[in-house]
């Protein structure tokens, strides 16, 4: 029996090792490539340890281009797009969870089919109206299209929230003559913190990733974002790739949300089962 | 107070409904409109009504025929991969082990990473010269030395493949792990009490039990492999035989924007998207059993 | 008094910032392209110290660049002013370019090879002015095809593939890279192995006769380069001009197909090859049809349509500036890119420099357009799809061609 489960023990963190590495080791490969002078990473069998370390990739990436502007593109456009899509959907998701009107399933139907759309189905579309705007290389011309694909996640995992929450404390507050918008603000909201941090934070990862409208409608590399900037990454010499730079480039960006993921994960996790397998 | 309702509601649903219906619903309709002309955004071509035309052009177009097909290999075998790797991590991760909360943790790294940049992250691991997969996959006798795993056609969509399960295997994971933790521990009790060994009750209980869990997943899976773009554009830009339907789609929209007619080609080829996806969406939106009130 | 002087410089600075205009110009970074336009911008920002040119470097293919243009301009953005065009463009492009007709004499179009005007020509308007032309042509090794007693560079094909195949197996060195990546560039390729075995994709009305013998044989034949004859690296079918150029230039190949910017960078100070290279037209293909063949190239500059009043009359100084004959020459000299000017090939400092320019010139005068029309890009992008389908085995040859036929029947109605 006691040999059994020293077996069970041993398969069992085997097979932990082999998950973590395979969820890890792409962005440790990033980090100790980035860390790389050139002369080791262009190496035919790379060590998979740096032997000696350097910053230089780093210090280039903000040099040789214009990285921390894609950086703050990103920031103004996920932000503005998360702050926006939190308002106008705890809105919508309050008005839902608790009010009573009619066509209230063809509503939240509506809402939910967008986040069906194949981008690419508007994408031509999009181009056209925003061109028809002055829209396009201009922050408003991305922020848009992202509040309307985040809106519908957004508004649907808030109203799972807002479900859950305690029903009497509303009622006495409307009995005490508080309005509903004074009850979503001053009541529904503050209770449902911990839902909002959750689903801002899914919203933001949503629109920090996104890639195929920014790159169409983003044209100067002055307005790229940075999955677009990174994707489309150009050595100098338009001819070699600099592969130390796109990961250092890549490290820096992803830290961060690697952290946040890390810090937030029982709630991303609960948000997530919420948006997609609740049935 | 109950009969204000309706007028509040409206007035907390209409911004939501307002900016998804400009941004999403209008261009919609207009990809629809736009369709059936003949279109371009070169003035040199002149809009021309051409009713069906232009889908008839597609189902004549092989390059739609062989993105299709490319679409359709990548959704099943990146989904089947994903779901039957996402159950055996669930089932590991559902056991009794030490840091079992960081693991968990970790495992939302793969999700978190933008695909753009876990696609170049994975692009500069094939490269054919200095990449370590590459080195690995040789070492194991797959390819010969110093093939270029992103430049041989059948090779660059299974590398694609790869990345794909590597960013979503976790996550679908992860789903399955909550619905792995609302089966009800009796269940297993009095199976041991019935003699039935850890097989019968992995196929009796188990499988069973997440039926539900694995079928929305995989729906809601699938609805996203079928529009795959990110991937697949930043590895290799669609060549090699892995160009995809959204990719194409880009393609006659954007970068043929000025010959021909592509524009009203390419809405045409959006609208068969949007109604491939439509068929999946109200699968999914079934299984999700919408009820309100 | 202190006040009023700074209240007099800012006002200078302000009046000074209304009169200068900023304008900014795409070009390519191949070689020493950009090295070159950068010391030539300084030179014009001295002459006209009102106007600032700043660069927007592009990526090396071809293709690239092309869909990079059309999300600008479709966009309708003022920016670029100033674009550089690929010598098969101006069809597609037109409508965004600003029409150049009545300033003919303003750029001194008739002193131009009459080839490159033409090619900017489209409706009997001039929308851009011809900035270098290119003709493809073969690099060899002079040292080692003397190192194994042949005293000429091959005129046929078949010479070549003995030639490679023989040196390349005695040095251990790759025999012949091309351009071979789905871009632009295969299509050029291409086009030179069709004509070469003395056919032809589309025929003078505009018919597709792609689908015969001769093309299939030509096809096959660079197949055989990567596969059979085994002197090109199956590498090759991702190479640009950039990758070619540098496996030649570090002594790695015997030949090379490439443009006429190679030579100079070939024989720079830092070149492991400097003086062992020649250059010879392209070989001729087997049989009695069989003749050399090079296809045009060249690049054009354009101005943006959308750009105000202000910046096209800058622009127009600066295409002015590139494309005098003194900037040509210089150009041609140290980037090694071909002058669009008839008299520039008679100065003795363009013999000295790139001497194959003077002797080739007949290659450069004849060689050959590829298919000019509106939608060039889709039958661009047709060739490159099935060409490169059977450059990595997908498709043979002959199913190449067939599908590459009912394709192009299909873009052009024909």
């Amino acid at each position: 029996m006691q040999a059994k489960k020293i077996i069970y023990r041993f398969v069992l963190y085997f097979l932990v090792a082999i998950i973590l590495i395979w969820c890890i080791f792409p962005f440790y490969w990033a980090v100790v490539s980035s860390l790389k002078p050139d002369k080791d990473l262009f190496e035919i069998h790379p060590s998979l340890f740096p032997k000696r370390i350097t910053f230089e990739n780093y210090i280039r990436v903000f040099t040789e281009r214009p990285f921390h502007i894609n950086i703050w593109n990103s920031i103004v456009v996920a932000g503005s797009t998360t702050i926006v899509s939190l308002l106008i959907g705890s809105l919508a998701a309050y008005a839902i969870a608790r009010l009573k009107f009619r066509g209230k399933v063809v509503v939240m139907s509506l809402i939910l089919a967008v986040s069906m759309f194949p981008q690419v189905s508007i994408l031509g579309s999009l181009f056209v109206l925003l061109r028809n705007m002055k829209l396009i290389n201009t922050y408003l011309g991305l922020i848009l299209p992202y509040i309307s694909i985040t809106l519908p996640l957004t508004t649907w995992i808030l109203q799972n929230f807002f479900r859950e929450l305690p029903i009497e404390v509303e009622e006495s507050a409307a009995i005490d003559g508080c309005s509903r918008l004074r009850t979503l603000w001053s009541i529904v909201l503050p209770m449902a913190a911990p839902g909002l941090v959750a689903t801002g934070l899914l919203t933001f990862i949503s629109a920090w990733n996104e890639f195929l409208f920014a790159l169409t409608f983003m044209q100067r590399p002055e307005k790229y974002t940075v999955p677009v900037a990174i994707a489309l990454f150009k050595g100098a010499s338009q001819y070699e790739i600099p592969w130390g730079q796109i990961m250092a480039a890549a490290v820096i960006v992803t830290t961060p949300l690697v952290i946040l993921v890390l810090i937030f994960q029982k709630k991303i996790i609960a948000g997530l089962s919420a948006g997609s397998v609740k049935g | 107070m109950q009969k204000k309702e309706p007028k509040i509601a409206f007035w907390m649903i209409f911004p939501a409904v307002l900016v998804i219906s400009v941004i999403a619903f209008f261009p919609l309709f207009k990809t629809f409109y736009d369709s059936f002309f003949s279109l371009s955004l070169n003035p040199r071509f002149p809009r021309e009504f051409v009713g069906f035309g232009n889908y008839i052009k597609l189902f004549q177009d092989s390059r739609f025929w062989d993105a299709l097909k490319t679409t359709v290999i990548f959704t099943i075998v990146s989904v089947s991969l994903e779901t039957v790797f996402g159950l055996m991590i669930a089932l590991v991760v559902h056991q009794d082990f030490k840091f079992r909360g960081a693991v968990r943790a970790a495992m939302l790294i793969p999700w978190a990473i933008p695909t753009a940049i876990s696609s170049q992250m994975w692009r500069w691991m094939f490269n054919d010269q200095f990449g370590i997969m590459s080195r690995f996959y040789e070492t194991l006798h797959l390819i010969e030395p110093g093939t270029p795993i992103l430049g041989r056609p059948s090779l660059a969509l299974w590398a694609i493949i790869q990345v794909d399960v590597w960013k979503t295997t976790p996550f679908m994971a992860l789903l399955i792990l909550a619905g792995l933790q609302l089966i009800p521990e009796q269940l297993y009790e009095a199976a041991k009490i019935d003699g039935a060994n850890i097989f019968q009750r992995f196929f009796r209980i188990t499988l069973p039990q997440l039926t539900p869990t694995i079928a929305v997943a995989l729906i809601f899976r699938t609805l996203d492999a079928l529009r795959v773009f990110d991937v697949v554009y930043v590895m290799t830009r669609g060549s090699v035989g892995t160009e995809t339907l959204s990719v194409y789609n880009r393609v006659l929209l954007m970068d043929r924007a000025f010959t021909s007619a592509s524009f009203g080609y390419g809405s045409a080829l959006s609208v068969i998207i949007f109604l491939l996806i439509s068929i999946f969406a109200l699968i999914y939106i079934k299984a999700l059993k919408l009820q309100f009130d | 008094m202190k006040r009023l002087f700074v209240l007099f410089s800012l006002l200078l600075v302000v009046a000074l910032s209304f009169s200068i205009t900023t304008i900014t110009m795409t070009s390519g970074g191949v070689g020493k392209e950009l090295e070159v336009l950068y010391a030539q911008l300084k030179e014009f920002m001295k002459q006209n110290p009102d106007i600032v040119v700043t660069v927007i470097p592009m990526p090396d293919s071809s293709t690239e660049r092309h869909d990079l243009y059309v999300t600008y301009l479709a966009a309708g953005e003022s920016d670029p002013d100033v674009l550089m065009l690929d010598v098969i463009w101006p069809p597609e492009f037109a409508p965004f370019l600003e029409d150049l007709t009545k300033d003919y004499d303003y750029f001194n179009l008739n002193k131009f090879l009459p080839g490159t005007v033409k090619s900017v020509t489209v409706d009997g308007r001039i929308v851009a002015i011809p900035w270098f032309t290119d003709a493809g042509l073969l690099y060899y090794r002079k040292d080692l095809l003397e190192k194994y007693g042949y005293d000429h560079p091959p005129k046929t094909w078949d010479e070549l593939v003995e030639m490679a195949q023989k040196i390349s197996k005695a040095e251990g060195i790759e025999g012949f890279v091309w351009q071979g990546a789905r871009y632009e560039g295969l299509v050029c390729d291409f086009m030179e192995y069709v004509w070469s075995f003395g056919t032809d994709v589309l025929d003078d009305e505009g018919n597709v006769i792609i689908n015969n013998p001769k093309t299939v044989e030509a096809l096959n034949f660079m197949v055989d380069l990567i596969y059979k004859y085994k002197i090109s690296p199956e590498g090759v079918t991702t190479y640009m001009e950039e990758d070619a150029r540098r496996i030649f230039q570090g002594g790695n190949a015997v030949f090379m197909r490439n443009w006429p910017y190679a030579w100079s960078l070939a024989n720079s100070e830092d070149s492991p090859i400097k003086g062992k290279v020649g250059v010879a037209p392209l070989p001729k293909g087997p049989g009695p049809d069989g003749k050399h063949a090079a296809t045009l190239g060249g690049w054009n500059l354009g101005i943006n349509i959308f750009s105000s009043p202000k910046e096209k009359e800058a622009a127009k100084k600066l295409i002015k500036f590139l494309t005098s004959p003194e900037q040509q020459l210089y150009k041609a000299v140290n980037a090694g890119q071909n002058p669009t000017i008839k008299e520039v090939y008679n100065d003795p400092k363009l013999e000295e420099a790139n001497p194959f320019m003077v002797e080739l010139f007949d290659v450069f005068i004849n060689a050959l357009p590829r298919p000019r029309t509106a939608n060039y890009a889709e039958v661009s992008d047709a060739i490159q799809r099935y060409i490169h389908a059977a450059l990595t085995r997908e498709l043979t040859p002959e199913e190449a061609i067939s599908k590459l036929e009912k394709e192009l029947k299909m873009l052009l109605g024909k």
